[in-house]
């Protein structure tokens, strides 16, 4: 019998090193001597790639996309005779089987993602917008908005790779994007009603800011110095 | 269209004809935490001297499987549990193809909750937890070789521990003899803290890696007895020995964060304690263990510690704690009342944070398993595989048969650190180890 020179152990003839360590088995003129493996030879299908199961998932949304569509669209015909109140809904579910369509099949380019969101989203508003005649609230709110949430949520995919490593730096600048965005909203939204000021957002930046400043100053002055057990320690 | 409307009017006619049984109190558990990795099923395998004959191994099965009627369900989902209803499927012999210990599937080859499989020399019977244990198993095993050998035309292929067909089964081997032995109004057992796991990344799902250790009983046992032990304490030593050099293998900073007690689950067979003929599950688990917070424990001292334990824990009054405990839960009637579809996820989450993590692992031992000079004659060995287990990752399982102990690890892992280290150990003690795995 071969055996393991590291463990010890007897090993099958067949083996070519140790089941328990690796080590490769010597062979002193045995090599030919017939082994029954005890187990069948491993049964090892090639699982499935995370990129055959996404578009499996997708080609299913698909089906169930379509169907709504036409349910939506034969109801609303029916009914009707032409589609009126149809148009939003079709909107609405062709903007989600994009926007699953998008998510299951390039989540691996976060950029891409993001950017095609931004281009569905703003689709679908100007098209729920031109719906009841004229372009008038997508310009000045629909447009400027999704530019700005995807603005931040670029600079957010941004931080989130390079302050990995840190996540108080990381935490500090989240907060500090989220800060202006809102102030952002604040300014778009009231100045569509007609005076632009800043009104919630103030709320929002007095009780977030003065975290993001703690986290910002603890990563770059107390990191090193403070252990923080020691220092919060009851 | 008549035709459909009155084949499934027959079927509903002929299913309310069909005999059904309740889960035993251990069995309740399991159909609400299988999965693919937790599959709940455990192997005991035969291999003879020569190849196996396909067409007699299933001619025996079905010659066999008469006399288990409580095998021959299926299982089934009612409003409040699951339950076990007869079937009139006949279980087919397959060729082994898969990993062992793979979960039974409710729509494969007529929803049993075992299988028997056959390999080259060797017949494999895997059976679900939901439907007995290891004893059961092995009692079935026995009769399948006997019947298997006496169809080869093998004489004397009957003896003691060996049942007959014609027999007609004992009512008391239905029986969930925990229900017949429980004390009502006894405190439970204490809760535990949760107990070290063995780190790693887990092999595919249905994959299961399994490395057999073929030792000399007589080696083993000497090596047990010098030290006062039994096969079962002695191994179970040896591998919280091992556990504990592999936690302290580890670097420094992994080995902080793995700290924990580490606590070997041991099922006891309560037929021993409490006469019962039951051939669905009756066993509970003790847990020796040592907590290598306190420092490292050198061998003689985990010896001391395990044997001490086992003396004072396989105990009647400890063992009815815990049925008391267990049957409670299963009599709650708040429990009771709450449909299977919100019970299911509950159980999973009491068995996995309450119950699985309390332990290490697992030293099943089925002990010495005995055949009659007619049938063992043309029997090479006997094995075990325990349930695996994804949480605790690696358990064993032994038996013992015909002057060798075959000691397997089932394992989730490609790495076999802790195989490494407890065969090490055994070769350490002076005792010659085989390894083979799949």
């Amino acid at each position: 019998m071969p055996y393991c020179s590291q463990c010890g152990v007897e090993v099958g003839v067949d083996a070519d090193s140790c089941p328990l360590c690796n080590v490769p088995i010597q062979k002193f003129g045995e090599a030919d001597a017939a082994g029954e493996r005890p187990y069948p030879e491993r049964y090892r299908d090639a699982p499935m790639t995370g990129g055959q199961k996404r578009l499996i998932s997708w080609l299913a949304f698909t089906a169930l996309f379509v169907t709504a569509f036409l349910v939506v669209l034969t109801v609303n015909l029916v009914l009707d005779g032409r589609i009126t109140w149809g148009r939003y809904a079709l909107a609405g579910i062709g903007a989600g089987w994009i926007y699953a369509g998008v998510l299951l099949l390039f989540i691996r380019r976060l950029w891409l993602v993001i950017l095609l969101n931004f281009a569905v989203t703003t689709g679908f508003l100007a098209l729920v917008d031109v719906f009841d005649g004229s372009l008038d609230w997508f310009l000045a709110l629909g447009l400027p908005i999704s530019g700005m949430a995807t603005a931040a949520t670029l600079l957010l995919a941004l931080f989130a790779r390079v302050f990995k490593k840190w996540p108080a730096l990381l935490a500090s600048t989240a907060l500090f994007t989220a800060g202006v965005f809102c102030l952002g909203l604040d300014l778009l939204v009231s100045g569509y009603r007609g005076q632009v000021r800043i009104s919630w957002s103030f709320i929002v930046m007095v009780s977030i800011y003065p975290i993001a400043v703690l986290l910002f100053f603890y990563h770059f002055f107390l990191r090193k110095r403070v252990d923080l057990k020691r220092f919060f320690h009851v | 269209m008549f035709g459909i409307i009155n084949a499934t009017k027959e079927r509903l006619m002929r299913n309310r004809h069909l005999k059904w049984y309740r889960l035993d109190n251990a069995a309740k558990i399991f159909p609400s935490v299988m999965t693919s990795r937790m599959s709940a099923v455990f192997r005991i395998s035969a291999t003879l001297k020569s190849c196996v004959d396909a067409g007699i191994l299933q001619k025996a099965l079905e010659n066999v499987i008469g006399r288990f009627p409580y095998y021959r369900v299926t299982l089934r989902s009612g409003l409040f549990w699951h339950y076990l209803q007869e079937t009139d499927s006949v279980p087919r012999a397959r060729e082994e193809f898969f990993d062992p210990c793979r979960k039974m599937n409710r729509r494969e080859d007529g929803g049993f909750l075992f299988r028997v499989l056959y390999y080259r020399r060797k017949i494999s019977v895997e059976f679900c937890h939901a439907l007995t244990d290891g004893t059961g198993g092995v009692i079935f095993l026995k009769f399948l070789l006997a019947e298997y050998l006496r169809l080869r035309g093998v004489t004397a292929a009957s003896g003691p521990g060996i049942l007959s067909p014609e027999e007609i089964p004992d009512g008391e081997e239905f029986e969930d003899a925990y229900a017949r032995y429980y004390k009502q109004n006894i405190p439970f057992p204490p809760e535990e803290s949760r107990a070290f796991h063995v780190p790693g990344e887990l092999i595919r799902p249905g994959s299961l890696n399994v490395r057999t250790g073929i030792v000399s009983l007589g080696q083993v046992l000497s090596a047990a007895r010098s030290r006062g032990l039994t096969l079962t304490e002695f191994i179970v030593s040896v591998y919280i020995y091992s556990l504990q050099e592999f936690i302290t293998s580890m670097p420094e900073r992994q080995m902080r964060k793995l700290m924990a007690p580490i606590r070997i689950m041991v099922p006891v067979n309560l037929r021993k304690m409490y006469p019962s003929k039951t051939m669905r599950n009756f066993f509970l688990a003790v847990k020796p263990g040592v907590d290598p917070r306190l420092g490292f424990y050198t061998m003689d001292e985990i010896t001391r510690i395990v044997y001490h334990y086992m003396r004072v824990e396989v105990d009647e009054k400890f063992i009815n704690q815990q049925i008391a405990r267990n049957i409670a839960g299963e009599t709650n009637l708040v429990l009771r009342s709450v449909p299977l579809l919100l019970k299911g996820p509950i159980m999973k989450m009491i068995y996995n944070r309450g119950a699985t993590s309390r332990h290490s692992g697992v030293v099943t031992n089925i002990g010495a398993v005995s055949l009659p000079a007619g049938i063992s004659r043309h029997v090479e060995r006997i094995e075990a595989l325990p349930n695996p287990n994804p949480l605790t990752r690696v358990n064993v399982g032994v038996v013992s048969y015909n002057k060798w102990a075959y000691i397997s690890f089932v394992s989730f892992l490609d790495e076999a650190d802790i195989e490494k280290f407890f065969f090490r150990n055994l070769v350490k003690q002076g005792i010659r180890v085989r390894i083979e795995s799949n």
